[in-house]
């Protein structure tokens, strides 16, 4: 139960983040055997920058404790959405914490919400859905890759959020949500090139008593054209918004006083405490539409 | 979500958004219920029992000028359809400003609309004794017609409050009542804490209206556990009325007053909570040499020169500046402070009830006391009474879920500089939980970031701050809108983890 329920001691079949320091981290499944290539079962060993670790350790440790590596030590924590979309293997070009977080808020989801997601991709976004919604609300998510699809299915069973996630292979562009969904869904989400095709569709899955809906897009084109497709549809309180976040980086500085008369450098030193932002950021992630279907 | 109540109609006792073109303002709908928007003053009498979106038209109440009623209307007619569509011009070249375009008088529009000239009526008669509109473009007509439309517009639309509406009304009313909290920044809290329904989550909030607690309870559903800690006299709750919470999400609820549950928490620990005779100044000051942790964390401090010993001055000119209010005390704030009618308030919302019409909110816990008992003064918390009162029973609540299991997150939202608050109640978080602090200012949270570096029980640090910017999105006309927000404040995130080595 490792993603949908918090819990204290690492048991086998979960998933823990293995944390080396902020920048270094991984997602590890706690397998104590796995086959080699001669298809027998041997001790699970992750390599680490620090030196090895070896998985059947890590049963019955307590989530946030020390382990230790080879030629170090780490710490174990326990999954969560955020640090999932920190190490999950990359399939497709990924949503990040800043703009789930605006996604989620925006489209006033809580628990019991019906949520439907369109493209699946790397299922980032999709973990963050899960546990707003959960316990008794649904995420539907549609990705038109199939082999995408199915790996992002296994991986929800995997963290026991298929519960509250079911996952479907499809073209919503073209086919829609299917007739099994009409006026079911409290939001519509949406991450894939042509958004303004679907907003019909989307019309369709919306409750009668209303909805949010939002896409992300990187290009201001695309943005252009799901806005007046909203607007086309009877869609209110069409916004579109741009948000990043940025972290500072905290350093104790020494630097000397400056006597313009005299000759010689100071003895005399000031200190201070900066909090910059790195050099270069992430200055655009993509464009966030929300918009409002009334009742009708 | 299949709620068992309906959700979808305008009921009394409840509160509402009124939405009039971009203005909103959340207010709760009482018997006989007036609401003065702008200068109108509005009689919300006939929305009760219509839908939410429901369109309304202000029409004039017989014999006032500026009292209005609202009738039900099919669609808001836009001023837009005034555009001329064979009369315009390319370009503006021919639009020479003298002041003199527009000839009718501003008395004679005043005129007009004591008169009781619909809005419609009003941007008519300006449009014909216009000499420019109809040269200007079919974009500058526009404009001018969204302006005035602005001023004119005569429709309301009533909305259900959520928690999205509520900040943003909140936040742009006077940023400085959240603490400078804006939507971006707040979403950030909820999933940089890992809000989980089902989990339980440790709350300090100050100086926000309530509206990260009632973000909290909106997460949670009713399912897992808000334990709310609140300053001496002070309970903000205005966001977490205005979100009309059912009894089942209440149920996660519990709120007590900080010092009654450090005390209870922490018996032999001897912690000072400013009290009231402190004066404005809430800083927590927790004394407390048996501690180690909060020795070797006091006594370290790489960033001394920053900020040493500054953060009192700084909380008690913040006082000055925004006069701490109760949520409910309005003179020209958006809330509305009419009282509820008791018969039509819904019995089940406990914790509302007493200070409705207590313009000063001098809270005495009154969100605990119901039966009229009154609290006894926070010094006999030990003296085990034989029958304690409801609060207390809060407080033991509170203790108890807290001893038995730890908290699953904690988030701190103050004016205060918290340091001392968070070695005490980092004890309380479990291992490989986070916890969130929001300050609006950067100075006291990078201080705290250098404090919290040094312990041996958090990992993580990290320190943020992030960037909202709105659009104009129009045909060939989409470009960031003007104005932007220049801060939402700054958060410092961490998990709390095991500060013992590993086992060789
Ligand atoms: C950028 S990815 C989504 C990433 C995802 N939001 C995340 O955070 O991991 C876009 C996904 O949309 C899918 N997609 C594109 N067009 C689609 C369509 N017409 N129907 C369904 N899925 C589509 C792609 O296969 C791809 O996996």
């Amino acid at each position: 139960m490792s993603f949908s329920q918090l819990k204290e001691t690492i048991e086998e079949g979960d998933t823990v983040i293995l944390y080396l320091n902020p920048l270094n981290l991984h997602s590890i499944e706690v397998k104590p055997e796995i086959p080699n290539k001669h298809d027998e079962l041997v001790d699970n060993v992750f390599q680490t920058k620090y030196g090895a670790l070896k998985i059947k350790g890590l049963i019955g440790q307590k989530f946030g404790s020390k382990v230790s590596l080879s030629k170090g030590w780490a710490y174990v924590l326990h999954p969560t959405p955020e640090l999932w979309t920190l190490t999950l293997p990359h399939r497709t070009q990924i949503i990040y914490s800043a703009d789930i977080s605006m996604i989620i808020f925006q489209l006033d989801l809580k628990p019991g919400c019906i949520v439907i997601e369109s493209g699946t991709g790397s299922g980032s976004l999709t973990h963050a859905l899960a546990r707003t919604v959960s316990p008794n609300g649904t995420v539907h998510t549609f990705d038109f890759h199939k082999q995408r699809a199915a790996i992002a299915e296994a991986e929800f069973a995997g963290h026991k959020i298929d519960s509250v996630v079911k996952s479907y292979h499809r073209d919503v562009c073209q086919l829609g949500f299917g007739p099994d969904l009409d006026s079911l869904a409290d939001a519509v989400f949406l991450d894939l090139p042509l958004p303004w095709t679907v907003v019909p569709h989307a019309v369709k899955v919306i409750k009668k008593s209303g909805g949010r809906f939002c896409s992300f897009s990187p290009c201001i084109e695309q943005v252009k054209r799901t806005c007046e497709a909203l607007h086309d549809s009877g869609f209110r309180e069409i916004q579109t918004m741009e948000c990043l976040q940025r972290e500072l980086t905290v350093r104790s500085r020494t630097v000397p006083i400056l006597h313009p008369d005299k000759e010689e450098e100071s003895e005399e030193k000031m200190t201070f405490t900066s909090a910059l932002p790195q050099p270069t950021v992430p200055g655009h992630t993509g464009y966030l539409t929300f918009a409002t279907l009334p009742p009708n | 979500m299949e709620p068992s109540q309906d959700q979808s109609t305008i009921k009394l006792g409840e509160y509402i958004v009124l939405q009039k073109g971009n203005f909103m303002k959340i207010h709760q709908l009482s018997k006989n219920s007036c609401v003065m928007l702008g200068r109108d003053k509005i009689d919300l009498t006939s929305i009760i029992g219509h839908k939410f979106w429901t369109n309304f038209k202000m029409v004039h109440k017989k014999g006032s000028k500026r009292e209005f009623e609202l009738i039900v209307c099919d669609k808001s007619e836009s001023l837009l359809n005034l555009i001329d569509k064979d009369v315009r011009g390319t370009d503006n070249r021919d639009i020479w400003d003298d002041g003199s375009s527009q000839l009718m008088s501003a008395d004679e529009i005043f005129k007009l609309r004591d008169r009781g000239c619909s809005g419609q009526d009003i941007v008519g008669q300006l449009l014909e004794n216009s000499k420019t509109f109809h040269c200007k473009t079919e974009y500058s007509q526009q404009k001018y017609l969204k302006k005035k439309e602005k001023k004119y517009f005569e429709y309301v639309v009533v909305l259900r409050p959520n928690i999205r509406v509520i900040a943003q009304i909140l936040f742009s009313k006077d940023p400085q009542k959240v603490l400078n909290l804006r939507s971006d920044t707040l979403s950030q809290i909820v999933t940089a804490v890992n809000l989980q329904p089902t989990g339980k989550y440790l709350l300090y909030e100050n100086g926000c209206q309530g509206l990260v607690t009632a973000v909290v309870l909106n997460h949670l559903g009713g399912n897992g556990r808000l334990i709310h800690l609140y300053p001496n006299l002070h309970y903000q709750k205005h966001a977490v009325l205005a979100m009309n919470f059912q009894q089942k999400d209440l149920d996660s609820f519990i709120s007590v007053r900080l010092s009654s549950f450090l005390k209870k928490m922490f018996p032999d620990s001897s912690c000072k909570v400013s009290g009231p005779s402190v004066g404005n100044c809430k800083l927590i000051a927790c004394e407390n040499s048996n501690d180690p942790q909060l020795e070797s964390s006091g006594g370290l401090s790489s960033s001394e020169v920053i900020n040493g010993g500054n953060t009192h001055e700084c909380c008690e000119r913040d006082e000055d500046i925004s006069p701490r209010r109760g949520c409910l005390n309005t003179d020209d704030t958006e809330v509305s402070t009419e009282e509820i009618d008791p018969a039509h308030e819904p019995p089940t919302r406990q914790f509302i009830e007493t200070s409705q019409s207590s313009q000063e909110q001098k809270l005495e816990d009154s969100a605990l006391i119901s039966d009229g008992c009154k609290r006894k003064s926070s010094t006999d918390d030990n003296d085990a009474p034989s029958k304690k009162s409801k609060w207390e029973l809060e407080v033991d609540k509170a203790v108890d879920i807290l001893s038995t299991v730890k908290a699953d997150g904690l988030i701190i939202i103050c004016k205060e500089y918290p340091i001392h608050l968070i070695n005490r109640l980092i004890k309380l978080v479990a291992f490989s939980r986070n916890m969130v602090v929001y300050s609006m200012y950067q100075e006291p949270i990078v201080k705290l970031f250098c404090e919290l570096k040094l312990r041996k029980d958090v990992i993580g640090v990290k320190l943020t701050e992030s960037f909202l910017r709105n659009y104009q999105v129009l045909p060939d006309r989409t470009h960031p809108e003007i104005n932007m927000s220049s801060s939402g404040g700054f958060l410092l995130t961490a998990t709390v983890v095991s500060p013992e080595d590993c086992p060789s």
